[in-house]
């Protein structure tokens, strides 16, 4: 499931939760898959750091040759 | 002309005559440049004149004062603030230039110069016109369709920045990206971006870009003139942008004016750094959103708990503990006992009082107890004599008193009571 599409199905489940009309059981399952959901997007978001590289050339196969690129100050 | 008086002079020469005979008329200086402009501006009036600016200077107050050359020739020229400010371009010294404007003279100085009131780069029209033919021709095409438009991706992992590699555009583009998220990567495909070669290679860097398979793609340069942006004018690259197979953002850095670029892109910025922002702008609002459902499921689980625990407080209230309340039974029938008991004691006591009362009443009414205060009860035969009325003289009667009875004779009545 997309970023996207994990997002929108947590909004359902709080949506579902705030209603209140929900047995005990269900509601521990839903917070369960909640928190899943929520910490599968912080992992998204938090992924690695910017890099960023500078394209030399491309060869033959159309494979990117590049090199770390750093802006001069 | 205007005869003036001939003045007088003690070192004057011989007047001068001219050919009819009449004397010629001897000017002030300020009377001969007077003449001189009336004369010029009459003459000249508007008008146009093409050369290469020089000496070029603009002034504090806003004016503008230059010379105008060509090979051979030049003339003084001012542009004054009120006309200049329209102007879309940085006039510079070398520049081939076309003025409209009137030739006048300024007489303190007696120089003649030509009062600007339009300059125009020379080509400027053709350019110009060149540019509006293309536009239209790409806009008749559906190149500049809303519809052609692409959303930029929620989450870019990989962005693609056509531009120079030095330069102020890429730094601040970098800064905004990975300030805003972290986790996107960068790829600069580098390229000049202003001259006669740029437009080639600029078409070149975006195919380059295309085969990289970013999710996004910035082309731009940071600001400039017009004729530095020229180069995003170009068809092949107008084109070229137009055939991405990604969304791409044209940043060609002047914040008015729209090069082709902008108008075939997916999204125009007015900056690179406003670009940098535009990609990244869904990622904090994904952030934002994110942040706020955590909350928001923190909280309903929260208040679901509270709930829940409230039900169950409230069913512990109502449980009552056997044994209390087999405790609360037996103290109940103490206490019931305790208040039977003394309410027996109490209504027992009362009766005893009644009796007693009644008793001492009874005492007190008895007729042994009349007697014995004196009176006593007169009997003729079983009748009780209560009134005179009842005997007569010499009826005997029986007299009983506290002690003792004795027997009487009537001798005489002596009261009626009561009669």
């Amino acid at each position: 499931m997309d970023f996207e599409k994990k997002l929108g199905r947590l909004e359902e489940i709080v949506q579902k939760m705030e209603k209140g009309d929900l047995a005990l059981e269900e509601s521990l399952k839903l917070f369960e898959e909640g928190v899943k959901l929520s910490r599968e997007c912080h992992t998204r978001l938090n992924e690695a750091e910017t890099k960023v590289k500078k394209l030399i050339s491309l060869d033959a196969s159309g494979k990117a040759v590049t090199e770390d690129f750093a802006t001069e100050e | 002309m205007q005869e003036q008086g001939v003045p007088t002079s003690a070192n004057s020469a011989q007047l001068p005559t001219t050919s009819e005979g009449s004397e010629a008329a001897v000017l002030t200086v300020e009377q001969l440049n007077r003449q001189i402009r009336q004369l010029i501006e009459g003459e000249l009036g508007l008008v146009w004149v093409q050369g290469e600016l020089s000496n070029f200077k603009a002034h504090t107050s806003g004016h503008f004062y230059f010379s105008l050359k060509d090979a051979k020739s030049q003339i003084s020229a001012v542009m004054f603030r009120g006309h200049n400010s329209r102007l879309k371009f940085k006039p510079h010294d070398g520049l081939e230039v076309i003025l409209r404007g009137r030739v006048t003279v300024y007489e303190p100085r007696g120089n003649y110069q030509i009062v600007a009131e339009t300059m125009e780069p020379v080509g400027a029209g053709a350019l110009q016109k060149a540019f509006e033919q293309l536009k239209e021709k790409l806009k008749n095409e559906g190149l500049f369709d809303a519809s052609r438009k692409r959303a930029l991706p929620a989450l870019p992992k990989h962005i693609a920045i056509v531009t120079s590699p030095t330069g102020a555009a890429i730094r601040d583009m970098i800064n905004v990206l990975s300030r805003r998220n972290k986790s996107v990567q960068i790829t600069l495909v580098p390229t000049i971006v202003q001259g006669e070669a740029a437009a080639p290679k600029i078409v070149e860097a975006l195919k380059q870009a295309y085969r990289l398979g970013p999710d996004a793609i910035i082309v731009g340069r940071g600001g400039g003139s017009i004729e530095d942006m020229w180069c995003f004018n170009d068809e092949t690259v107008a084109r070229t942008i137009a055939a991405s197979p990604v969304p791409i953002i044209s940043a060609v850095g002047h914040e008015i004016d729209f090069t082709i670029a902008d108008f075939v892109a997916d999204l125009r910025a007015p900056t690179p750094s406003a670009a940098a922002e535009l990609v990244v702008k869904n990622t904090a609002d994904l952030v934002n959103r994110l942040g706020a459902l955590d909350k928001m499921l923190l909280f309903s689980i929260q208040k679901f708990f509270k709930l829940e625990m409230q039900k169950i407080q409230s069913f512990a209230k109502r449980l009552v503990d056997p044994k209390k309340r087999l405790f609360d039974l037996m103290q109940r029938n103490d206490e019931m006992t305790t208040r039977l008991t003394q309410s027996m004691a109490r209504l027992i006591d009362r009766k005893k009082k009644e009796v007693a009362h009644l008793g001492s009443m009874m005492d007190s009414l008895s007729p042994l107890k009349v007697v014995e205060r004196g009176y006593s009860v007169t009997r003729k035969g079983a009748e009780v004599i209560k009134s005179v009325s009842q005997l007569k003289v010499g009826d005997s009667v029986s007299v009983r008193l506290a002690q003792g009875e004795f027997v009487a004779n009537v001798e005489k009545i002596i009261d009626r009571v009561g009669e």
